[in-house]
């Protein structure tokens, strides 16, 4: 998956001519953590967040009479930022925002802004990719980290004409296994597990006491 | 006895047959309160279901089999038909008609004042979706009857459902409908069909809070099961204030079940309907619909779990303690594993769960978290709305 397919594109942005006071309300009303500022050809300059204003001071719940507020944006903004482009995979994304603990990546194309991705965006990506979006079964199987596994455990998926939903292999306990997580599309699992097992499979879920 | 998937598969109509059967056995079921089920009309159906669904449904009902038929594999599987889950059967469009009847008139009855209680076994088939098949499920009687509800007496209904599986079908379908209120108990969908059915499933738009889901930890056993149950019930019940109640009772949650990883007994099963019974009362002047619902183990575990919903209908003041010899003796022949004698569970049925603690607490938070917001929201919404 890439950025472009989960990234915001309704964006709020200020010139970096308005006051800090604007882009605090801005932030408020659309309940935003982060404001890109941009010039009228939409050329990314740079960011501001609710982390630089507290570092900076500004008290926001002090809006009325203070005069710093009425500074321009551009007084304050981060300058010196990292961007993503909409090409980019969503796990590079995902190891940006934690490796320089940011909270949103400005999507760039052509200097133009084109998009925003926050942290959020790739949590609930990651919720959707490892829960079930259709109904369906887990079977978890704990299975040898050779070449060429995962061809007899589908090949028994599809003797069965089961639907697989949602595949996901990680590493085990140990450097020799993985696990493999699959969500079918059926509530009987019986059968399917029972021949997993039969051809030598190590299912661990559905797990019998 | 239309709903029949053929041998082998565990929805299996013989379950209805053995729970009535005990009930006379045991003399508690007049024939005069027994009534057939009528076939629901084609646009009783269309309340629930995608026309195009019903078409295709339909047109495999009379061949029971795809033989002869140009129909591509994509397009069965697109409508959830054919499945390993959901398999081609003759008469699978009437069955579903039939289902689908017997939960309306069991409504009608009640709603129209010629019973307070109504019980309809073949019904409960809380997965199917508006153009889909799905978890042995044709067509959702419930969705039917509640849009039925809707349509014709503007009744507020609270659905419960205490089935081991998550009644998406039905979520789903009221999801934005703050006239109803949907609260499923059900094994977590993190390891259970259908995957669905997490704490933070709310509702949306003006539905928002009036979906409410207590997802269980596999291996939960009664207490747990019960407090959850009692509490979440309650609470849900005294914040919307139905006009009527309708209980989804698969009986699946079994520690006997094959299909899933719940560890109650029969002890949950006689409190699911004591307790619905009195909200019944307390909320709605008793209007009460129950419907059946999964429920695989069909001779040890389904017969009892169901007649007891019929029994505390009745306000059955007996002592229950063995089962009708005659009743033993003739299902004993179409089975060759015991059938229990009591109508209760042994002691210690199972080999002691060893993750008891966590799960229960686990539970007790997934509770807490899913009433916290109904105790905030449905307040503040039901002073708007009503
Ligand atoms: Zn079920
Ligand atoms: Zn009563």
């Amino acid at each position: 998956m890439i950025v472009k397919e989960i990234m915001k594109t309704d964006l709020k942005t200020v010139l970096p001519s308005a006051t800090i006071y604007d882009a605090v309300r801005i932030m408020k009303t659309h309940n935003l953590r982060h404001l890109p500022v941009v010039n009228e050809s939409f050329h990314l300059l740079g960011i501001i967040s609710d982390r630089d204003l507290r570092d900076e001071g500004v008290d926001v719940f002090q809006m009325e009479d203070n005069n710093e507020l009425q500074n321009a944006v551009a007084t304050v903004m981060s300058t010196n930022l990292i961007t993503g482009t909409p090409l980019d995979f969503i796990e590079e994304a995902a190891a940006l925002l934690y490796e320089f603990k940011i909270g949103c990546l400005p999507i760039v194309l052509n200097k133009k802004l084109v998009g925003i991705i926050t942290g959020t965006d790739i949590l609930n990506t990651f919720v959707q990719i490892t829960g079930s979006h259709k109904p369906s079964s887990r079977i978890e199987i704990r299975i040898p980290n050779i070449p060429g596994i995962l061809c007899p455990i589908t090949y028994v998926f599809q003797r069965r004409r089961l639907n697989i939903i949602s595949i996901l292999l990680y590493p085990a306990e140990d450097e020799k296994h993985d696990r493999l997580v699959i969500r079918v599309q059926a509530m009987n699992t019986d059968a399917i597990v029972k021949e997993l097992k039969e051809e030598g499979f190590d299912v661990i879920w559905p797990e019998t006491l | 006895m239309l709903y029949q998937f053929g041998p082998g598969h565990p929805f299996n109509p013989i379950r209805t047959k053995m729970t009535v059967d005990l009930l006379q056995c045991m003399g508690s079921l007049d024939d005069s309160y027994i009534l057939t089920p009528r076939f629901a009309r084609e646009e009783e159906i269309l309340l629930g279901h995608s026309k195009d669904y019903v078409d295709f449904v339909k047109s495999i009902d009379d061949a029971g089999t795809l033989d002869g038929h140009a129909i591509d594999e994509e397009l069965l599987l697109n409508y959830g038909i054919g499945t390993e889950d959901t398999p081609i059967f003759k008469n699978m469009h009437r069955a579903g008609l039939m289902a689908a009847g017997g939960t309306l008139e069991a409504i009608d009855l009640v709603l129209q004042g010629k019973a307070k209680h109504a019980l309809s076994l073949m019904g409960g088939l809380h997965h199917a979706l508006s153009g889909k098949g799905s978890g042995f499920c044709i067509y959702n009687d419930i969705v039917i009857g509640i849009k039925h509800i809707l349509k014709n007496y503007h009744k507020k209904v609270l659905y419960i459902d205490t089935d081991a599986h998550h009644g998406d079908g039905v979520q789903w379908a009221f999801y934005d409908e703050p006239g109803v209120c949907t609260l499923s108990l059900h094994e977590t969908g993190k390891y259970l069909f259908p995957g669905t059915g997490a704490v933070h499933e709310r509702g949306s738009g003006a539905g928002y809070a009036f979906t409410v889901n207590i997802p269980l930890e596999p291996f939960t056993e009664d207490d747990s099961f019960i407090e959850s149950y009692r509490e979440s019930f309650e609470k849900v019940a005294e914040y919307f204030k139905p006009d009527i109640i309708i209980t989804q009772n698969g009986a699946d949650a079994h520690y006997q079940d094959p299909l899933t990883h719940l560890m109650l007994t029969m002890k949950s099963y006689h409190f699911i309907p004591k307790l619905a019974h009195e909200l019944a009362h307390k909320y709605c002047q008793g209007k009460w619909v129950a419907l059946g619902g999964g429920g695989y183990n069909i001779f040890q575990v389904v017969p009892r779990a169901w007649a007891l919903i019929w029994l505390e209908m009745i306000h059955y003041q007996g002592r229950l303690d063995t089962l009708p010899r005659t009743w033993i003796e003739k299902w004993q022949k179409y089975w060759d594993g015991p059938i229990p004698e009591k109508w209760s569970d042994p002691q210690h049925p199972y080999e002691a769960i060893p993750r008891k603690e966590e799960i229960s607490y686990k539970n007790e938070m997934n509770l807490k978290n899913a009433l916290y917001s109904i105790s905030n929201e449905l307040v503040h919404k039901l002073d708007q709305r009503f």
